[in-house]
Protein backbone atom coordinates (compact mmCIF):
# COMPACT_ATOMS: atom_id res chain seq x y z
CA UNK A 1 0.00 0.00 0.00
CA UNK A 2 1.07 3.55 -0.41
CA UNK A 3 3.03 4.43 2.65
CA UNK A 4 2.59 8.15 3.04
CA UNK A 5 4.50 8.17 6.29
CA UNK A 6 7.62 7.21 4.34
CA UNK A 7 6.92 9.77 1.68
CA UNK A 8 6.83 12.60 4.11
CA UNK A 9 9.85 14.20 5.64
CA UNK A 10 9.14 16.09 8.78
CA UNK A 11 9.53 19.80 8.42
CA UNK A 12 11.04 19.84 11.87
CA UNK A 13 14.15 18.12 10.45
CA UNK A 14 14.51 20.62 7.64
CA UNK A 15 14.01 23.51 10.02
CA UNK A 16 16.47 22.01 12.46
CA UNK A 17 19.34 21.84 9.94
CA UNK A 18 18.60 25.40 8.88
CA UNK A 19 18.70 26.71 12.40
CA UNK A 20 21.89 24.83 13.24
CA UNK A 21 23.59 26.14 10.12
CA UNK A 22 22.77 29.66 11.18
CA UNK A 23 23.52 29.16 14.86
CA UNK A 24 26.96 27.66 14.23
CA UNK A 25 28.30 30.62 12.34
CA UNK A 26 26.35 33.15 14.24
CA UNK A 27 28.59 35.51 16.08
CA UNK A 28 26.72 38.37 14.44
CA UNK A 29 24.31 39.01 11.61
CA UNK A 30 26.91 39.92 8.96
CA UNK A 31 29.59 37.49 10.15
CA UNK A 32 27.60 34.33 9.61
CA UNK A 33 28.35 32.62 6.32
CA UNK A 34 24.82 31.25 5.70
CA UNK A 35 23.58 34.80 6.17
CA UNK A 36 26.23 36.18 3.78
CA UNK A 37 25.29 33.63 1.11
CA UNK A 38 21.61 34.35 1.70
CA UNK A 39 22.20 38.08 1.28
CA UNK A 40 24.18 37.67 -1.97
CA UNK A 41 21.73 35.14 -3.45
CA UNK A 42 18.74 37.16 -2.24
CA UNK A 43 20.09 40.35 -3.85
CA UNK A 44 20.70 38.69 -7.25
CA UNK A 45 17.25 37.10 -7.18
CA UNK A 46 15.57 40.36 -6.15
CA UNK A 47 17.20 42.41 -8.93
CA UNK A 48 16.05 39.94 -11.59
CA UNK A 49 12.60 39.73 -9.98
CA UNK A 50 12.22 43.51 -10.12
CA UNK A 51 13.35 43.80 -13.74
CA UNK A 52 11.33 40.88 -15.12
CA UNK A 53 8.38 41.40 -12.77
CA UNK A 54 7.75 44.94 -14.02
CA UNK A 55 7.17 43.73 -17.57
CA UNK A 56 5.25 40.65 -16.40
CA UNK A 57 2.82 42.82 -14.42
CA UNK A 58 2.08 45.39 -17.06
CA UNK A 59 1.72 42.67 -19.68
CA UNK A 60 -0.93 41.09 -17.42
CA UNK A 61 1.05 37.88 -16.94
CA UNK A 62 0.74 37.44 -13.19
CA UNK A 63 -1.03 34.09 -13.58
CA UNK A 64 1.69 32.93 -16.02
CA UNK A 65 4.38 34.01 -13.54
CA UNK A 66 2.68 32.19 -10.71
CA UNK A 67 2.20 29.09 -12.88
CA UNK A 68 5.82 29.02 -14.07
CA UNK A 69 6.94 29.03 -10.44
CA UNK A 70 4.61 26.18 -9.52
CA UNK A 71 5.52 24.18 -12.63
CA UNK A 72 9.18 24.65 -11.66
CA UNK A 73 8.52 22.54 -8.56
CA UNK A 74 8.44 19.45 -10.79
CA UNK A 75 11.89 20.43 -12.13
CA UNK A 76 13.26 20.95 -8.64
CA UNK A 77 12.01 17.51 -7.59
CA UNK A 78 13.48 15.93 -10.75
CA UNK A 79 16.86 17.51 -9.93
CA UNK A 80 16.78 16.05 -6.41
CA UNK A 81 16.02 12.65 -7.90
CA UNK A 82 18.87 12.99 -10.41
CA UNK A 83 21.23 14.26 -7.71
CA UNK A 84 22.02 17.59 -9.40
CA UNK A 85 21.52 21.08 -7.99
CA UNK A 86 17.83 22.09 -7.77
CA UNK A 87 18.68 25.29 -9.68
CA UNK A 88 19.34 23.20 -12.82
CA UNK A 89 15.93 21.56 -12.47
CA UNK A 90 14.06 24.80 -11.79
CA UNK A 91 15.79 26.55 -14.71
CA UNK A 92 15.27 23.83 -17.33
CA UNK A 93 11.66 23.19 -16.29
CA UNK A 94 11.00 26.96 -16.27
CA UNK A 95 12.39 27.37 -19.80
CA UNK A 96 10.49 24.38 -21.22
CA UNK A 97 7.23 25.53 -19.59
CA UNK A 98 7.72 29.09 -20.85
CA UNK A 99 8.14 27.84 -24.43
CA UNK A 100 5.12 25.54 -24.08
CA UNK A 101 2.95 28.39 -22.77
CA UNK A 102 4.00 30.78 -25.53
CA UNK A 103 3.54 28.24 -28.33
CA UNK A 104 0.05 27.14 -27.24
CA UNK A 105 -2.37 28.77 -29.66
CA UNK A 106 -4.79 30.86 -27.66
CA UNK A 107 -7.42 33.27 -28.86
CA UNK A 108 -8.22 35.34 -25.77
CA UNK A 109 -6.87 36.16 -22.33
CA UNK A 110 -9.48 33.82 -20.80
CA UNK A 111 -8.46 31.01 -23.15
CA UNK A 112 -4.80 31.64 -22.29
CA UNK A 113 -5.57 31.40 -18.57
CA UNK A 114 -7.42 28.09 -19.02
CA UNK A 115 -4.59 26.54 -21.08
CA UNK A 116 -2.09 27.76 -18.49
CA UNK A 117 -4.30 26.25 -15.80
CA UNK A 118 -4.47 22.83 -17.46
CA UNK A 119 -0.66 22.76 -17.91
CA UNK A 120 -0.24 23.84 -14.28
CA UNK A 121 -2.60 21.10 -13.14
CA UNK A 122 -0.62 18.50 -15.06
CA UNK A 123 2.63 19.71 -13.56
CA UNK A 124 1.23 19.31 -10.02
CA UNK A 125 0.67 15.66 -10.86
CA UNK A 126 4.26 15.36 -12.05
CA UNK A 127 5.49 17.08 -8.87
CA UNK A 128 3.48 14.64 -6.76
CA UNK A 129 5.15 11.70 -8.51
CA UNK A 130 8.70 13.10 -8.47
CA UNK A 131 8.55 14.28 -4.84
CA UNK A 132 7.18 10.90 -3.83
CA UNK A 133 10.02 9.14 -5.65
CA UNK A 134 12.65 11.58 -4.34
CA UNK A 135 11.44 11.01 -0.77
CA UNK A 136 11.35 7.23 -1.07
CA UNK A 137 14.35 6.39 -3.21
CA UNK A 138 16.98 8.98 -2.32
CA UNK A 139 18.24 9.95 1.10
CA UNK A 140 17.68 13.66 0.57
CA UNK A 141 15.93 14.96 3.66
CA UNK A 142 13.19 17.56 3.51
CA UNK A 143 12.54 17.07 -0.22
CA UNK A 144 8.93 18.26 -0.20
CA UNK A 145 9.40 21.29 2.02
CA UNK A 146 12.76 22.22 0.51
CA UNK A 147 11.47 22.28 -3.06
CA UNK A 148 8.13 23.91 -2.29
CA UNK A 149 9.04 26.41 0.41
CA UNK A 150 12.79 26.82 -0.09
CA UNK A 151 15.27 28.22 2.35
CA UNK A 152 17.59 31.13 1.71
CA UNK A 153 19.87 29.93 4.49
CA UNK A 154 20.67 26.69 2.69
CA UNK A 155 21.97 28.31 -0.54
CA UNK A 156 25.51 26.99 -0.93
CA UNK A 157 28.54 29.03 -1.99
CA UNK A 158 28.99 26.89 -5.12
CA UNK A 159 25.54 27.92 -6.39
CA UNK A 160 26.32 31.64 -6.25
CA UNK A 161 28.34 31.85 -9.54
CA UNK A 162 25.48 30.09 -11.39
CA UNK A 163 22.98 32.52 -9.89
CA UNK A 164 25.16 35.44 -11.01
CA UNK A 165 25.50 34.05 -14.55
CA UNK A 166 21.73 33.50 -14.91
CA UNK A 167 21.06 37.02 -13.55
CA UNK A 168 23.27 38.51 -16.28
CA UNK A 169 21.45 36.49 -18.97
CA UNK A 170 18.04 37.50 -17.62
CA UNK A 171 18.79 41.22 -17.31
CA UNK A 172 20.50 41.37 -20.74
CA UNK A 173 17.71 39.56 -22.57
CA UNK A 174 15.03 41.72 -20.98
CA UNK A 175 17.08 44.80 -21.89
CA UNK A 176 17.25 43.54 -25.48
CA UNK A 177 13.48 43.30 -25.89
CA UNK A 178 12.38 45.98 -23.40
CA UNK A 179 11.47 48.59 -25.99
CA UNK A 180 9.55 46.12 -28.17
CA UNK A 181 7.76 44.65 -25.13
CA UNK A 182 6.62 48.06 -23.98
CA UNK A 183 5.36 48.96 -27.43
CA UNK A 184 3.74 45.56 -27.97
CA UNK A 185 1.85 45.81 -24.68
CA UNK A 186 0.21 49.04 -25.73
CA UNK A 187 0.05 48.66 -29.49
CA UNK A 188 1.03 45.30 -31.08
CA UNK A 189 0.25 46.65 -34.56
CA UNK A 190 2.90 49.34 -34.26
CA UNK A 191 5.56 46.67 -33.69
CA UNK A 192 4.34 44.74 -36.74
CA UNK A 193 4.46 47.91 -38.84
CA UNK A 194 8.09 48.30 -37.88
CA UNK A 195 8.69 44.84 -39.37
CA UNK A 196 9.33 43.07 -36.09
CA UNK A 197 7.40 40.19 -34.59
CA UNK A 198 5.85 40.87 -31.19
CA UNK A 199 5.76 37.12 -30.73
CA UNK A 200 9.57 36.69 -30.77
CA UNK A 201 9.90 39.40 -28.14
CA UNK A 202 7.18 37.67 -26.13
CA UNK A 203 9.00 34.34 -26.32
CA UNK A 204 12.40 35.80 -25.32
CA UNK A 205 10.67 37.54 -22.42
CA UNK A 206 8.83 34.44 -21.26
CA UNK A 207 12.11 32.44 -21.22
CA UNK A 208 13.71 35.24 -19.16
CA UNK A 209 10.67 35.04 -16.89
CA UNK A 210 11.14 31.28 -16.57
CA UNK A 211 14.80 31.73 -15.59
CA UNK A 212 14.07 34.52 -13.11
CA UNK A 213 11.32 32.42 -11.52
CA UNK A 214 13.78 29.51 -11.28
CA UNK A 215 16.25 31.69 -9.35
CA UNK A 216 13.50 32.90 -7.04
CA UNK A 217 12.32 29.31 -6.52
CA UNK A 218 15.74 28.39 -5.19
CA UNK A 219 15.62 31.09 -2.54
CA UNK A 220 11.91 31.40 -1.67
CA UNK A 221 10.71 27.95 -2.74
CA UNK A 222 8.77 27.07 -5.86
CA UNK A 223 5.28 27.96 -4.68
CA UNK A 224 6.21 31.24 -2.97
CA UNK A 225 8.58 32.73 -5.55
CA UNK A 226 5.88 34.42 -7.65
CA UNK A 227 5.27 36.90 -4.81
CA UNK A 228 8.69 38.51 -5.22
CA UNK A 229 8.26 38.69 -8.99
CA UNK A 230 4.82 40.28 -8.93
CA UNK A 231 4.58 42.18 -5.63
CA UNK A 232 7.31 44.85 -5.84
CA UNK A 233 6.61 45.49 -9.53
CA UNK A 234 2.86 45.81 -8.96
CA UNK A 235 3.43 48.14 -5.99
CA UNK A 236 5.71 50.40 -8.02
CA UNK A 237 3.57 50.40 -11.17
CA UNK A 238 0.68 51.82 -9.15
CA UNK A 239 2.73 54.89 -8.36
CA UNK A 240 4.84 55.63 -11.43
CA UNK A 241 4.02 55.76 -15.12
CA UNK A 242 7.59 55.58 -16.46
CA UNK A 243 8.74 52.06 -17.33
CA UNK A 244 12.44 52.85 -16.74
CA UNK A 245 11.77 54.29 -13.29
CA UNK A 246 9.48 51.37 -12.51
CA UNK A 247 12.16 48.77 -13.39
CA UNK A 248 14.75 50.52 -11.21
CA UNK A 249 12.50 51.12 -8.20
CA UNK A 250 10.92 47.66 -8.39
CA UNK A 251 14.40 46.10 -8.23
CA UNK A 252 15.42 48.31 -5.31
CA UNK A 253 12.14 47.55 -3.51
CA UNK A 254 12.57 43.79 -4.08
CA UNK A 255 16.15 43.97 -2.72
CA UNK A 256 14.99 45.94 0.33
CA UNK A 257 12.14 43.49 1.03
CA UNK A 258 14.53 40.53 0.71
CA UNK A 259 17.15 42.05 3.01
CA UNK A 260 14.59 42.98 5.64
CA UNK A 261 13.10 39.47 5.38
CA UNK A 262 16.53 37.85 5.89
CA UNK A 263 17.27 40.17 8.82
CA UNK A 264 13.93 39.37 10.46
CA UNK A 265 14.45 35.63 9.86
CA UNK A 266 17.82 35.92 11.62
CA UNK A 267 16.26 37.85 14.49
CA UNK A 268 13.36 35.40 14.69
CA UNK A 269 15.55 32.80 16.42
CA UNK A 270 14.74 34.70 19.59
CA UNK A 271 11.00 34.95 18.81
CA UNK A 272 8.16 32.87 20.30
CA UNK A 273 6.79 30.26 20.25
CA UNK A 274 9.67 27.83 19.74
CA UNK A 275 12.78 30.02 19.41
CA UNK A 276 13.88 28.04 16.36
CA UNK A 277 13.30 30.70 13.74
CA UNK A 278 10.45 31.71 11.47
CA UNK A 279 10.74 30.71 7.79
CA UNK A 280 12.57 33.44 5.83
CA UNK A 281 10.31 32.78 2.81
CA UNK A 282 7.22 33.59 4.87
CA UNK A 283 8.71 36.84 6.19
CA UNK A 284 9.69 38.03 2.69
CA UNK A 285 6.26 37.17 1.26
CA UNK A 286 4.50 38.92 4.17
CA UNK A 287 6.57 42.09 3.60
CA UNK A 288 5.77 41.96 -0.12
CA UNK A 289 2.01 41.82 0.56
CA UNK A 290 2.20 44.64 3.16
CA UNK A 291 4.05 46.94 0.76
CA UNK A 292 1.57 46.15 -2.03
CA UNK A 293 -1.42 46.96 0.19
CA UNK A 294 0.31 50.18 1.29
CA UNK A 295 0.89 51.18 -2.34
CA UNK A 296 -2.82 50.63 -3.08
CA UNK A 297 -3.67 52.93 -0.18
CA UNK A 298 -1.16 55.53 -1.36
CA UNK A 299 -2.55 55.40 -4.89
CA UNK A 300 -6.09 55.93 -3.65
CA UNK A 301 -4.89 58.92 -1.66
CA UNK A 302 -3.23 60.36 -4.77
CA UNK A 303 -6.35 59.87 -6.89
CA UNK A 304 -8.41 61.61 -4.20
CA UNK A 305 -6.00 64.53 -4.32
CA UNK A 306 -6.27 64.65 -8.11
CA UNK A 307 -2.78 63.43 -8.97
CA UNK A 308 -1.56 61.00 -11.64
CA UNK A 309 -1.82 57.25 -11.23
CA UNK A 310 0.64 54.59 -12.32
CA UNK A 311 0.59 52.16 -15.23
CA UNK A 312 -1.27 49.35 -13.54
CA UNK A 313 -3.58 51.29 -11.28
CA UNK A 314 -6.98 52.82 -11.73
CA UNK A 315 -9.44 52.30 -14.52
CA UNK A 316 -8.67 52.39 -18.22
CA UNK A 317 -9.95 55.95 -18.55
CA UNK A 318 -7.84 57.13 -15.65
CA UNK A 319 -4.88 55.46 -17.28
CA UNK A 320 -5.51 57.15 -20.60
CA UNK A 321 -5.79 60.53 -18.96
CA UNK A 322 -3.00 60.16 -16.49
CA UNK A 323 -0.11 58.47 -18.17
CA UNK A 324 1.64 57.37 -21.31
CA UNK A 325 4.71 55.16 -21.26
CA UNK A 326 8.03 56.97 -21.61
CA UNK A 327 10.73 54.48 -22.60
CA UNK B 1 -9.24 -3.19 -5.05
CA UNK B 2 -12.81 -3.12 -3.71
CA UNK B 3 -12.11 -4.26 -0.17
CA UNK B 4 -13.85 -2.50 2.70
CA UNK B 5 -11.32 0.28 3.28
CA UNK B 6 -11.16 1.01 -0.45
CA UNK B 7 -14.95 1.42 -0.65
CA UNK B 8 -14.73 4.69 1.28
CA UNK B 9 -12.11 5.94 -1.17
CA UNK B 10 -14.27 5.12 -4.20
CA UNK B 11 -17.36 6.79 -2.74
CA UNK B 12 -15.48 9.90 -1.55
CA UNK B 13 -13.65 10.15 -4.89
CA UNK B 14 -16.94 10.01 -6.79
CA UNK B 15 -18.55 12.75 -4.66
CA UNK B 16 -15.50 14.96 -5.10
CA UNK B 17 -15.42 14.36 -8.85
CA UNK B 18 -19.10 15.24 -9.33
CA UNK B 19 -18.68 18.40 -7.27
CA UNK B 20 -15.46 19.36 -9.07
CA UNK B 21 -17.08 18.83 -12.45
CA UNK B 22 -20.11 21.03 -11.64
CA UNK B 23 -18.32 23.89 -9.84
CA UNK B 24 -15.38 23.74 -12.27
CA UNK B 25 -17.70 24.24 -15.23
CA UNK B 26 -18.77 27.65 -13.95
CA UNK B 27 -15.20 28.50 -12.94
CA UNK B 28 -13.96 27.88 -16.49
CA UNK B 29 -16.99 29.60 -18.01
CA UNK B 30 -16.20 32.76 -16.07
CA UNK B 31 -12.44 32.53 -16.58
CA UNK B 32 -11.83 32.34 -12.82
CA UNK B 33 -9.00 29.84 -13.26
CA UNK B 34 -6.55 31.74 -11.11
CA UNK B 35 -8.99 32.06 -8.21
CA UNK B 36 -9.66 28.31 -8.43
CA UNK B 37 -5.95 27.80 -7.89
CA UNK B 38 -5.75 30.37 -5.10
CA UNK B 39 -8.52 29.04 -2.83
CA UNK B 40 -7.24 25.46 -2.41
CA UNK B 41 -3.82 26.81 -1.55
CA UNK B 42 -5.44 29.09 1.05
CA UNK B 43 -7.12 26.06 2.53
CA UNK B 44 -3.68 24.53 2.96
CA UNK B 45 -2.87 27.07 5.69
CA UNK B 46 -6.24 26.26 7.28
CA UNK B 47 -5.16 22.68 7.92
CA UNK B 48 -2.15 24.02 9.86
CA UNK B 49 -4.27 26.52 11.80
CA UNK B 50 -6.72 23.78 12.79
CA UNK B 51 -3.85 21.63 14.05
CA UNK B 52 -2.59 24.51 16.21
CA UNK B 53 -6.04 25.37 17.55
CA UNK B 54 -6.82 21.69 18.10
CA UNK B 55 -10.11 21.75 16.16
CA UNK B 56 -11.38 19.56 13.32
CA UNK B 57 -9.29 20.10 10.16
CA UNK B 58 -12.46 20.66 8.10
CA UNK B 59 -13.22 23.79 10.18
CA UNK B 60 -9.77 25.22 9.43
CA UNK B 61 -10.04 24.39 5.72
CA UNK B 62 -13.46 26.04 5.46
CA UNK B 63 -12.45 29.14 7.40
CA UNK B 64 -9.29 29.81 5.39
CA UNK B 65 -10.69 29.09 1.95
CA UNK B 66 -13.71 31.33 2.65
CA UNK B 67 -11.31 34.00 3.95
CA UNK B 68 -9.37 33.70 0.69
CA UNK B 69 -12.62 33.98 -1.33
CA UNK B 70 -13.61 37.19 0.47
CA UNK B 71 -10.10 38.64 0.13
CA UNK B 72 -9.89 37.94 -3.60
CA UNK B 73 -13.44 39.13 -4.33
CA UNK B 74 -12.84 42.41 -2.51
CA UNK B 75 -9.34 43.27 -3.80
CA UNK B 76 -9.56 42.02 -7.40
CA UNK B 77 -10.98 44.27 -10.12
CA UNK B 78 -10.72 44.50 -13.89
CA UNK B 79 -7.55 46.61 -13.86
CA UNK B 80 -5.61 44.61 -11.31
CA UNK B 81 -5.21 41.54 -13.57
CA UNK B 82 -4.65 38.87 -10.97
CA UNK B 83 -1.97 40.66 -8.95
CA UNK B 84 -3.96 40.64 -5.66
CA UNK B 85 -4.87 36.96 -6.19
CA UNK B 86 -1.20 36.05 -6.69
CA UNK B 87 -0.04 37.96 -3.63
CA UNK B 88 -2.83 36.75 -1.33
CA UNK B 89 -2.20 33.14 -2.42
CA UNK B 90 1.53 33.23 -1.82
CA UNK B 91 1.04 35.05 1.49
CA UNK B 92 -1.42 32.45 2.78
CA UNK B 93 0.90 29.67 1.59
CA UNK B 94 3.66 31.42 3.53
CA UNK B 95 1.43 31.50 6.61
CA UNK B 96 0.91 27.78 6.03
CA UNK B 97 4.66 27.17 6.02
CA UNK B 98 4.92 29.21 9.24
CA UNK B 99 2.23 27.05 10.90
CA UNK B 100 4.10 23.98 9.70
CA UNK B 101 7.28 25.16 11.33
CA UNK B 102 5.41 25.83 14.61
CA UNK B 103 3.58 22.49 14.82
CA UNK B 104 6.05 19.72 14.29
CA UNK B 105 3.38 17.03 14.50
CA UNK B 106 1.53 18.53 11.55
CA UNK B 107 4.72 18.68 9.46
CA UNK B 108 4.49 14.96 8.87
CA UNK B 109 1.30 15.36 6.87
CA UNK B 110 2.47 18.06 4.48
CA UNK B 111 2.75 15.81 1.44
CA UNK B 112 -0.71 14.35 2.07
CA UNK B 113 -2.25 17.81 2.51
CA UNK B 114 -0.72 19.12 -0.72
CA UNK B 115 -1.05 16.03 -2.89
CA UNK B 116 -3.87 14.05 -1.30
CA UNK B 117 -4.36 10.81 0.57
CA UNK B 118 -7.37 9.07 -0.83
CA UNK B 119 -6.98 6.01 1.37
CA UNK B 120 -7.22 7.70 4.74
CA UNK B 121 -10.93 8.49 4.60
CA UNK B 122 -13.05 7.41 7.56
CA UNK B 123 -16.78 6.69 7.64
CA UNK B 124 -17.42 9.98 9.49
CA UNK B 125 -15.55 12.01 6.89
CA UNK B 126 -17.53 10.26 4.20
CA UNK B 127 -20.79 11.61 5.66
CA UNK B 128 -19.32 15.12 5.76
CA UNK B 129 -18.06 14.85 2.17
CA UNK B 130 -21.37 13.46 0.88
CA UNK B 131 -23.54 16.00 2.70
CA UNK B 132 -21.46 19.02 1.68
CA UNK B 133 -21.29 17.83 -1.94
CA UNK B 134 -25.06 17.55 -2.20
CA UNK B 135 -25.62 20.96 -0.58
CA UNK B 136 -22.96 22.57 -2.78
CA UNK B 137 -24.19 21.05 -6.06
CA UNK B 138 -27.75 22.02 -5.11
CA UNK B 139 -26.73 25.62 -4.38
CA UNK B 140 -24.84 25.92 -7.66
CA UNK B 141 -27.83 24.40 -9.47
CA UNK B 142 -30.15 27.02 -7.97
CA UNK B 143 -27.74 29.82 -8.87
CA UNK B 144 -26.85 28.50 -12.31
CA UNK B 145 -29.04 30.98 -14.20
CA UNK B 146 -27.83 34.19 -12.55
CA UNK B 147 -24.21 32.93 -12.57
CA UNK B 148 -24.37 32.13 -16.29
CA UNK B 149 -25.91 35.49 -17.13
CA UNK B 150 -23.46 37.49 -15.05
CA UNK B 151 -20.54 35.57 -16.58
CA UNK B 152 -21.59 35.63 -20.23
CA UNK B 153 -23.58 38.86 -20.44
CA UNK B 154 -22.23 41.21 -17.78
CA UNK B 155 -24.08 44.22 -19.19
CA UNK B 156 -27.55 42.63 -19.14
CA UNK B 157 -26.85 41.17 -15.71
CA UNK B 158 -26.37 44.64 -14.34
CA UNK B 159 -29.51 45.82 -16.12
CA UNK B 160 -31.43 42.94 -14.54
CA UNK B 161 -30.26 44.09 -11.13
CA UNK B 162 -27.69 41.35 -10.46
CA UNK B 163 -24.80 42.49 -8.32
CA UNK B 164 -21.64 41.36 -10.16
CA UNK B 165 -19.43 41.47 -7.08
CA UNK B 166 -21.90 39.39 -5.11
CA UNK B 167 -22.22 36.81 -7.93
CA UNK B 168 -18.44 36.45 -8.08
CA UNK B 169 -18.33 36.04 -4.30
CA UNK B 170 -21.04 33.35 -4.49
CA UNK B 171 -19.09 31.43 -7.11
CA UNK B 172 -15.84 31.74 -5.15
CA UNK B 173 -17.66 30.58 -1.99
CA UNK B 174 -18.79 27.46 -3.90
CA UNK B 175 -15.17 26.86 -4.94
CA UNK B 176 -14.09 27.33 -1.32
CA UNK B 177 -16.66 24.79 -0.12
CA UNK B 178 -15.69 22.30 -2.82
CA UNK B 179 -12.06 22.82 -1.89
CA UNK B 180 -12.56 22.10 1.79
CA UNK B 181 -14.18 18.75 1.26
CA UNK B 182 -12.02 17.66 -1.68
CA UNK B 183 -8.73 18.49 0.01
CA UNK B 184 -8.45 15.31 2.09
CA UNK B 185 -8.99 13.26 -1.08
CA UNK B 186 -6.88 14.85 -3.81
CA UNK B 187 -4.84 17.43 -1.89
CA UNK B 188 -4.64 21.21 -2.07
CA UNK B 189 -2.73 21.45 -5.34
CA UNK B 190 -4.70 18.89 -7.34
CA UNK B 191 -8.20 20.14 -6.48
CA UNK B 192 -7.38 22.82 -8.99
CA UNK B 193 -6.70 20.18 -11.67
CA UNK B 194 -10.04 18.55 -10.95
CA UNK B 195 -11.85 21.90 -11.17
CA UNK B 196 -10.23 23.14 -14.37
CA UNK B 197 -9.20 20.26 -16.62
CA UNK B 198 -12.49 18.32 -17.01
CA UNK B 199 -14.46 21.54 -17.54
CA UNK B 200 -11.91 22.91 -20.02
CA UNK B 201 -12.05 19.63 -21.98
CA UNK B 202 -15.88 19.60 -21.89
CA UNK B 203 -15.94 23.04 -23.52
CA UNK B 204 -14.32 21.57 -26.62
CA UNK B 205 -16.70 18.62 -26.82
CA UNK B 206 -20.14 20.06 -26.03
CA UNK B 207 -21.47 23.48 -26.89
CA UNK B 208 -24.69 23.61 -24.85
CA UNK B 209 -24.57 24.72 -21.23
CA UNK B 210 -26.43 21.78 -19.71
CA UNK B 211 -24.52 19.30 -21.87
CA UNK B 212 -21.28 21.00 -20.84
CA UNK B 213 -21.99 20.46 -17.14
CA UNK B 214 -22.87 16.81 -17.73
CA UNK B 215 -19.76 16.20 -19.87
CA UNK B 216 -17.57 17.96 -17.34
CA UNK B 217 -18.92 15.77 -14.51
CA UNK B 218 -18.48 12.61 -16.57
CA UNK B 219 -14.88 13.42 -17.46
CA UNK B 220 -14.12 14.27 -13.81
CA UNK B 221 -15.66 11.02 -12.54
CA UNK B 222 -13.80 8.89 -15.10
CA UNK B 223 -10.53 10.71 -14.29
CA UNK B 224 -10.93 10.07 -10.55
CA UNK B 225 -11.95 6.42 -10.94
CA UNK B 226 -9.04 5.64 -13.25
CA UNK B 227 -6.66 7.52 -10.95
CA UNK B 228 -7.74 5.71 -7.78
CA UNK B 229 -7.57 2.34 -9.54
CA UNK B 230 -4.12 2.98 -11.01
CA UNK B 231 -2.80 4.44 -7.74
CA UNK B 232 -3.92 1.26 -5.99
CA UNK B 233 -2.30 -0.99 -8.60
CA UNK B 234 0.99 0.89 -8.96
CA UNK B 235 1.47 2.30 -5.43
CA UNK B 236 2.18 5.74 -6.95
CA UNK B 237 0.53 8.96 -5.66
CA UNK B 238 -3.09 9.39 -6.84
CA UNK B 239 -2.36 13.04 -7.70
CA UNK B 240 0.08 12.03 -10.40
CA UNK B 241 -2.67 10.21 -12.29
CA UNK B 242 -5.25 12.98 -11.77
CA UNK B 243 -2.80 15.53 -13.20
CA UNK B 244 -1.74 13.38 -16.14
CA UNK B 245 -5.29 12.44 -17.16
CA UNK B 246 -6.26 16.09 -16.85
CA UNK B 247 -3.70 17.18 -19.43
CA UNK B 248 -4.27 14.16 -21.70
CA UNK B 249 -8.04 14.71 -21.67
CA UNK B 250 -7.65 18.38 -22.52
CA UNK B 251 -5.19 17.78 -25.37
CA UNK B 252 -7.43 14.97 -26.64
CA UNK B 253 -10.57 17.13 -26.55
CA UNK B 254 -8.83 20.02 -28.33
CA UNK B 255 -7.49 17.75 -31.05
CA UNK B 256 -10.87 16.06 -31.47
CA UNK B 257 -12.70 19.38 -31.86
CA UNK B 258 -10.09 20.57 -34.37
CA UNK B 259 -10.41 17.40 -36.45
CA UNK B 260 -14.22 17.37 -36.45
CA UNK B 261 -14.53 21.08 -37.26
CA UNK B 262 -12.51 20.65 -40.44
Amino acid sequence: MINWGMAVISLAAAQGTGSKAVANGASGFLFSSPVDHALVAGTLVAICAGVVGTFAVFRGQSFATHSLSDIGAAGGAAALLAGVTPLAGFASMGTVAAIALESAETTSAKDRDITTGVLLGGSFGLSALLLYLASNFTNVSGATTGVLFGSLFTVSASTLPFLAAISVVVVLSVGLVARRLTLASFDPDLVRVKGKSPRTAGLIFLVALGLAVAMASLSLGAILSAALMIGPAASVLRLTSRVGTAVLTASLLAVAETWLGIYLAYESYSWPPNHDGWPASFLVVALVLLVYLASRGLERLRVLMGGNVGLSGGSATERGRGATPHV
Amino acid sequence: MFSSFMVNAWIAGTFVAVLGGVVGFYVVLGGNTFAAHALPTSAFAGAGAAAIAGVDPLVGLLAFSLLGAVGIASLENRASQGVPTALITTFILGVGSLFLSITNSYGEQIFAVLFGQVLGISRGELWAIGGTSIVCVGAVGLMSRPITISVLLPASAEAAGLNQGRMKLALLAAVALATSIALPVVGALLIFTLLVSPAASARYLVSSLRGGVVASVMIAVITVWLSIGLAYLTNLPVGFFVGTFGVLGYVGARTLSKVTSR
